[in-house]
């Protein structure tokens, strides 16, 4: 049995700071490490579809920064 | 084109990056992505960190229901194992989600690249990335600063306090429009001072233009390859760098150590 349900607001919190450190992992990841080309590596449509989901991934952390209040147009 | 084998295979071989043989990792307790056990294939002095995953994981259904959740936590999973590597040492990164055959290509691939990614490792021998952002946490600060420092700007500013809000609204926006460009120019010479002085604390630096949003803005974003003996007196210079910055509104952010995704020589393309 929980004792306390979490405010939304500490949920958001620890959603954000969760975020944070996914966007730095975003910054490092995309469009770096080393690339090996050739017929060995499989065929290039399938990385590209992983391609369409990090920026699919990239979009959901974009619009969750964008609702923190500083943020917020007023 | 893909040879009909591959396009029907079930299982591939990820392949996360490559170490020296004489620095492998302990590969025990780190979960990779798809949860699947990981191993080594070694050729001569360089050995792969590879997983067996199921091929269909890295094939969305499509663009509109890609799966997020799954993917982030593959790719915490690919920087959970890379980090593992690199706690002996070097570690090469592949790009995220670098799938081939088997364990007999992932040999071939070490063996045609054997001369450059051993070079590269040994380049990054005692070597670590690290990242600094410098992030605008404070931008009333920063006109503060901008005010201080700019006469005639904070004589406008004076002298429209005393004015009723309704005639002073249109030169009051012109002021801080003014203010702001103002303490652009401000913190671009600041974050120029300091990635200079970062680069001098490091053996090699790089500008990173992109950035993913962040909900302050970032005003410097750089990647630097500290000798692993220099990183307490690095961290002190961003320690300072955030002190010495602090009326300017800016934060600096220390991350790392982070593989070497920004020092790491691309193969010659066949």
């Amino acid at each position: 049995m929980t004792a306390f349900a979490p405010s939304d607001e500490a949920q958001a919190r620890r959603e954000l700071a969760r975020q944070v450190t996914l966007v730095e992992l975003l910054d490092r990841i995309l469009d770096k490490g080393v690339v090996i080309s050739g017929e060995i590596t499989l065929a290039v449509a399938d990385i590209d579809l992983v391609e369409v989901g990090l920026r699919a991934l990239i979009a959901s952390v974009d619009r969750l920064e964008r609702l923190r209040p500083e943020n917020a147009d007023v | 084109m893909a040879t009909p084998a591959v396009a029907e295979a079930t299982r591939v071989c990820y392949l996360y990056g490559v170490v020296l043989a004489d620095r492998l990792p302990l590969l025990e307790g780190v979960a990779g992505v798809g949860d699947a056990p990981l191993s080594f294939v070694d050729a001569d002095r360089l050995v792969a960190v590879v997983a067996d995953v199921a091929r269909r994981d890295f094939v969305p259904p499509d663009a509109e229901r890609a799966d997020t959740a799954w993917l982030e936590k593959a790719v915490r999973a690919h920087e959970s194992v890379l980090e593992r590597c690199l706690d002996p040492g070097p570690v090469l990164p592949m790009r995220f989600a670098t799938t081939v055959r088997d364990d007999a290509d992932v040999r071939a691939l070490l063996r045609e690249h054997q001369i450059e990614f051993t070079a590269s490792l040994e380049r990054l021998l005692g070597h670590r990335e690290w990242g600094v952002k410098a992030l605008l946490a404070d931008p009333a600060a920063l006109a503060q600063h901008v005010l201080r420092i700019r006469d005639d700007l904070s004589a406008r500013d004076r002298e429209l306090v005393g004015r009723s809000p309704g005639t002073a609204y249109l030169a009051r926006k012109r002021l801080d429009r003014e203010i702001a460009l103002a303490g652009d120019d401000v913190a671009a010479d600041a974050v120029v001072a300091a990635y200079q002085r970062l680069a001098a604390a490091s053996v090699d630096a790089l500008l990173l233009t992109d950035s993913q949003p962040r909900a302050e803005r970032v005003h410097l974003n750089a990647a630097y390859l500290v000798v692993e003996a220099d990183e307490a007196a690095f961290e002190a210079v961003v320690a300072e760098l955030d002190l010495e910055h602090a009326e300017l509104g800016l934060r600096y952010e220390l991350t790392g150590p982070w593989p070497a995704y920004n020092f790491v020589d691309q193969p010659e393309r066949p």
